[in-house]
């Protein structure tokens, strides 16, 4: 009997991460096709406008969706190794280095970011908006762009 | 030097630490955290939660719109 009972667990566990691989799976192929009619539209046109208005507009739903019914696709945390947490982790010295190093490095690329926006001259000091301007001349790689903001949308609908 | 050559060179070195510290993350999981998990953390609170968002839909709009 108990091992009719765990084999029933292990099939609908299976049939769950089956399911969730044909679900994402599915997701990512409207993702990519997406990404491809969007990326077509030109800047500073209404076209443009409504192709990223409408994954803002899943998104915002999505997380107002999330806050009220809860994470119907949760990061799977099953094959991991265990984790003492972010606040378990300062306690390492030589975790707490790696976090001093993310601590500065972000706010520094911010602070970056911002001195180069404010001055006048672009050429002389470009942004990352400048790089990735240069990225968006193709349409393949601007698809690709579009693609990975789509992705980071779905990455942090899951946090 | 130039302005210029300046301004990228601080950029590949800010990006080759990002990199690094994402990598580090990824290979030595159990220590150090990666950014996912960092944002994870910071996203617990609904205020910040929504900060990341909106600054994702500003990111999409500043990208492909503006």
């Amino acid at each position: 009997m108990a091992v009719s009972s765990s084999g029933g667990r292990d099939h609908e566990g299976l049939r769950s991460g089956t399911a969730r691989r044909v679900v994402g799976a599915g997701l990512l192929a409207c993702g990519i096709a997406y990404a491809w009619f969007a990326s077509s539209t030109r800047s500073f046109t209404a076209g443009a406008e409504i192709a990223t208005a409408i994954p803002l507009g899943l998104l915002v739903g999505g997380a107002v969706l999330q806050s009220r019914l809860g994470n119907p696709f949760p990061i799977e945390r099953v094959d991991r190794p265990p984790r003492t947490g972010i606040v378990g982790r300062w306690q390492d010295p030589r975790a707490r280095a790696g976090m001093v190093a993310w601590g500065l490095l972000v706010p520094l690329s911010v602070m970056w970011e911002l001195f180069n926006y404010f001055q006048s001259d672009r050429h002389q000091h470009p942004t990352v908006s400048s790089f990735l301007d240069t990225v968006s001349l193709h349409h393949w790689s601007k698809a690709v762009l579009y693609l990975g903001w789509l992705l980071l949308g779905w990455f942090l609908l899951r946090r | 030097m130039t302005s210029r050559v300046i301004t990228i060179v601080v950029w590949v070195l800010l990006a080759a630490g990002l990199v690094s510290c994402q990598t580090l993350a990824i290979l030595r999981r159990d220590r150090l955290p990666g950014f996912g998990e960092i944002l994870t953390w910071v996203m617990r609170a609904p205020f910040w939660r929504w900060l990341v968002f909106i600054g994702w839909m500003w990111l999409g709009w500043h990208l492909f719109v503006r």
